[in-house]
């Protein structure tokens, strides 16, 4: 039986009032999952009123909202209705002519279009999952991410080091001296970590405290434990006390190259039997030399003890402008996924140094100077081996690469298809090896990380290149497994299915050639008033396998 | 020559052909065939035909008359046709591609307008 439809295809200015009406004379909207925008869409429209034609300009983000209505008559009768919301980007017009000609395109140009701006004045904020960092950069355009499972963690995982050299007194007292008529000794009666801690006893009633560092060496300048690192540092303690709560006080000494130093209060709290962490965060200036932390403790009684364990001063990671705290470690803390521990010399004698273990450098998820909020995106989502769209009908998607949406294409000879094209080539899209090499200048320094990835035999490699931190590898495989389904491209003319969306499941039927399945990876519906293509779409499938 | 046509073209003036020659329109058709692969039956796709087309030729008793009938034509308006003899050929029209005004070669006074037109709905 023959198959009958019409068609209609309309086009209004969004947000007009009132409603201002093209009049279109053809259309090809194009669905690419592979491409960004994921929409792109050609529209050819009478030449409309000198005032409407003003209006359609790009630069104030103009949208329009194409509606494709196609109803088929025979031998099923059926109406589907498709509307697409697309921003015009392009708006051709040449003087005399009878038509304008627009290109519109999904939401991706805002970000790609959207430069490095003054609203960008922080990078994301914890967490730091990518779902949370891309709601950051889209809730500066009012929209937010389809509720979804795909995600990746950007934690920036930073390497830094523990300044106190005996940070839990697991063997002696070195480094822990007494201040204001205190005894300071180790204690093994408690402890907050391992088996011992360290006993501050008043001699009097009064203030009294005691000071992790080297006063000896602190003095002479030259001494062992001087802080290297400047800038933002954390530093920390747990304490208890048998005896009356008491106003306990942490505090960074910080001293200069001639031994004057000035006292910053870091944070306070009022001890108790349990123990409490003791921590907060303070700034090291360009003349500091040394740091020492001081703890005072006030008003205590004749001969009341405070213990103090797990002490550490360390230096945090700064991401633009946001802090990454620092936390307590020692080199004996326990390996995890993230870090591992070492100590620099003799344990419980020296620096503690934790190191990252992902290669991944913490400032990939810092916002670039002069990129584009899509760049920026678009390097963490593919090094997550993720897909970042926005549909029609403007909804932001987060998927991963394995992400299919419901529904069926079916092309079929002898039943839809107009022409059909089967190719196999080593040349246009298909790699069988991919490199992504992050390049980054860091004080004068460049930092070249290359991410790569082969099938046994590459005959086609592919390399890109980008100028910004290695946000972890990952990019380079998700590259290629895109590209290895692309080696067999079928190019297929079919009576338009308006449904039709990248990620459904697709059938085809060709001569000579076996039932292939695989999933739809692009689109092009075809329309015009007059033309025989019109009524038609072009398919491309990917990840082809014999059915 | 007396008007035995019935026939007047109006715009901003009324012009009376004495007679008129060859009247005929036509209508493109738009539907669109898709010839599939491997099938004797192509599918079809019903679209609204293009709005009618046509040609006809007016005899005017002067070259003064036809060449102002020319200019009417070639104006930028709307222009009604009207044949009190076949009023189904009633018409808004435009004319499109040429329309040409010649001496009428045995009379050496008479003269045609030949013209190309598209019917409108104003």
């Amino acid at each position: 039986m023959t198959i009958i439809n019409s068609s209609t295809v309309t086009a209004t200015i969004v947000g007009s009032s009132p409603l201002i009406h093209l009049d279109v004379l053809a259309a090809q909207i194009t669905l690419d999952e592979y491409r960004a925008p994921y929409v792109d869409a050609q529209l050819t429209i009478v030449t409309p009123s000198e005032a409407v034609l003003a209006a359609i300009d790009p630069r104030v983000g103009v949208r329009v909202l194409i509606t494709y209505t196609d109803d088929q008559l025979e031998p099923f009768s059926s109406t589907s209705t498709r509307t697409f919301d697309l921003l015009v980007h392009v708006r051709e017009y040449t003087a005399g002519d009878a038509t304008v000609r627009l290109t519109l395109v999904s939401d991706e140009a805002l970000l790609i279009d959207m430069g490095y701006t003054p609203q960008h004045t922080s990078a994301p904020v914890s967490p730091w999952s990518l779902r949370a960092i891309t709601n950051s950069i889209l809730g500066l355009y009012g929209t937010s991410l389809q509720a979804g499972a795909a995600d990746a963690d950007y934690t920036p995982y930073f390497d830094t080091t523990n300044d106190i050299t005996n940070p839990t007194l697991e063997t002696n007292i070195t480094n822990w001296t007494a201040q204001a008529g205190s005894t300071v000794t180790r204690s093994t009666a408690s402890f907050h970590s391992g088996a011992a801690s360290a006993s501050v006893t008043a001699a009097a009633a009064s203030s009294y405290g005691v000071v992790i560092g080297n006063p000896t060496t602190r003095t002479s300048v030259a001494g062992e434990w001087k802080s290297e690192t400047l800038g933002q540092r954390r530093a920390g303690v747990w304490v208890r006390t048998p005896g009356t709560g008491r106003t306990v006080t942490l505090n960074a000494r910080v001293y200069d190259d001639t031994g004057a130093s000035i006292t910053l209060v870091i944070n306070s709290l009022v001890s108790s039997s349990t123990w409490q962490l003791l921590e907060g965060n303070y700034v090291v200036g360009s003349l500091a030399v040394t740091v020492d932390i001081f703890i005072q403790i006030a008003s205590a009684a004749a001969a009341q003890v405070h213990y103090f364990d797990d002490a550490y001063n360390s230096q945090s990671l700064v991401v633009q402008s946001y802090l990454i705290e620092s936390a307590f470690f020692t080199g004996a803390t326990a390996a995890t996924s993230h870090y591992t521990y070492s100590w620099e010399g003799v344990a419980n004698a020296s620096r503690s140094i934790r190191t990252r273990v992902s290669p991944r450098d913490p400032q990939a998820i810092a916002y670039r100077v002069g990129s584009t909020d899509w760049d920026y995106l678009h390097t963490l989502v593919q090094a997550a081996g993720l897909r970042l769209f926005c549909d029609e009908a403007r909804k932001w998607r987060l998927v991963a690469a394995t992400y299919t949406v419901t529904g069926t294409v079916a092309v079929e000879l002898g039943v839809n298809i107009t022409a059909a094209a089967d190719t196999i080539s080593l040349r246009g899209d298909y790699y069988d090896g991919v490199a992504v090499v992050y390049r980054t200048i860091v004080d004068g320094t460049e930092n070249v990380n290359i991410d790569w990835a082969t099938t046994s035999d590459t005959t086609n490699l592919l390399t890109i290149e980008y100028n910004t931190a290695f946000p972890g590898a990952g990019a380079a495989a998700a590259i290629l497994a895109r590209a290895l389904g692309r080696g067999r491209e079928q190019d297929i003319r079919a009576l338009t299915q308006i449904t039709a969306t990248p990620g459904n499941a697709l059938t085809s039927l060709l001569p000579d050639i076996a039932e292939q399945v695989g999933l739809l990876s692009a689109v092009t519906f075809n329309w015009a008033t007059d033309g025989s293509d019109s009524d038609e779409m072009s398919v491309r499938p990917r990840d082809l396998e014999d059915a | 020559m007396s008007d035995i046509s019935g026939v007047t073209i109006d715009g901003t003036t009324t012009h009376t052909p004495i007679i008129v020659d060859g009247f005929q329109s036509s209508q493109q058709s738009r539907h669109v065939i898709h010839e599939l692969l491997d099938s004797a039956d192509d599918a079809i796709t019903l679209r609204p035909a293009a709005s009618p087309r046509g040609s006809l030729s007016a005899l005017f008793a002067s070259l003064e008359e036809a060449e102002a009938c020319r200019g009417e034509l070639a104006s930028a308006a709307v222009l009604t046709y009207v044949d009190t003899d076949n009023p189904t050929t009633n018409m808004s029209f435009i004319a499109i591609d040429t329309s040409a005004a010649e001496l009428e070669d045995e009379s050496r006074e008479l003269a045609w307008v030949r013209f190309t037109f598209k019917k409108v709905t104003p």
